[in-house]
């Protein structure tokens, strides 16, 4: 299965790049989505995206294309979907 | 004619006011009704830095009645970059004091109530009192969810404007209608620093966006970001505008959806 993943704020300075194609067996969750490209990428992304017991960070947010979805009830994928992994971020 | 509700009780106009803001009171939808909207309506911005700075000015201009202004500390040189309200010649010297004068070189009929100070949980729920719409120009997110908070209780919408390297995020909050800060963060970002990464022209750039979403929400025209958010990269111009979802157990704002 074909998947793009996104990264926004810092995130995307975390990752280093600001969006890659992923191929994973599929069927495949947002989960195993995300915890994919944290083994992948390791420090610094990793911590970032998740926490010790292996659940998202709970400042992390998570858009399916144009939707906000949440961790715990994240839909299934489908081929080409747009992940995008957003870290908030404030003024001054 | 407006395309929702207006925020606010209008104020007549004058003559000097109708020359002043002709042309905008030429933009479809907004007219004359629209500027004694403005006039007649108070905004809060804190803090008045690279964001507030810019949403303050823009509003001077636009013919807000009020601004209330909130911004601790005296002007240092790594201000200047981007916090346009702030100059030279005022360097050591208090930020709020630059603000204040700026602005109303600009607008001598705003009226502006200024305050040396930050937003924190002992001062938000009088400063929050005094204005029918909040701009959240913050750089802490404590600051942040103490404004969200008092903005649910008394019941005010709330605009989140927020920017970092060349990346900027706006969303306009409105209690018991779309999601409230909590919801959309639920915790203080462990990543986020106080010092960070920007340019002038990003700040600025939402900065405008923000005091555009006040327009309208104040004015009832347009399609204010309500439960959206509109993310923006200007390193290469890509701007997204997203669904935000409520967080159904928010400890701010879920018993205004209570059934």
């Amino acid at each position: 299965m074909k998947l793009t993943v996104e990264y926004e704020a810092q995130v995307k300075k975390a990752a280093g790049i600001a969006s890659e194609d992923v191929e994973l067996d599929g069927p495949c969750t947002v989960q195993s989505l995300i915890v994919h490209v944290a083994e992948k990428h390791g420090d610094p992304l990793k911590p970032i995206l998740i926490d010790s017991e292996g659940n998202l960070q709970k400042s992390i947010l998570l858009f399916l294309g144009d939707r906000q979805i949440h961790w715990d009830d994240a839909p299934e994928l489908s081929e080409h979907d747009v992940l995008t992994i957003l870290s908030p971020i404030s003024g001054g | 004619m407006a395309e929702h509700p207006s925020l606010t009780t209008g104020k007549p106009l004058n003559d000097e006011e109708r020359a002043t803001y002709e042309w905008q009171i030429w933009v479809s939808g907004f007219g004359e009704v629209g500027q004694e909207s403005l006039k007649g309506a108070s905004v809060l911005i804190s803090r008045c830095g690279g964001l507030g700075s810019v949403v303050a000015y823009e509003l001077a201009a636009a013919g807000i009645g009020k601004l209330v202004v909130a911004h601790a500390g005296n002007v240092k040189h790594s201000d200047l970059n981007r916090q346009l309200l702030m100059t030279h010649d005022w360097l050591g010297k208090p930020r709020i004091e630059s603000v204040e004068r700026r602005l109303k070189e600009l607008n001598p009929r705003l009226e502006v109530v200024s305050y040396a100070e930050n937003i924190s949980e002992e001062n938000a729920a009088c400063l929050v009192g005094q204005a029918d719409l909040i701009v959240d120009c913050a750089p802490l997110f404590n600051e942040r969810f103490a404004m969200n908070r008092q903005a649910v209780l008394q019941n005010k919408p709330i605009i989140e404007c927020a920017m970092f390297d060349m990346e900027a995020q706006i969303t306009t909050i409105v209690p018991g209608k779309t999601p409230c800060l909590a919801c959309i963060n639920p915790v203080d970002p462990p990543q986020w620093k106080r010092e960070f990464p920007v340019f002038g022209a990003v700040s600025g750039t939402v900065g405008c966006i923000a005091a555009m979403e006040a327009i309208k929400v104040i004015s009832g025209i347009g399609e204010p970001l309500y439960s959206k958010m509109l993310a923006m990269d200007l390193r290469d111009m890509t701007f997204r505008k997203r669904s935000i979802l409520r967080n159904e157990e928010c400890p701010v704002c879920s018993h205004l959806f209570a059934k």
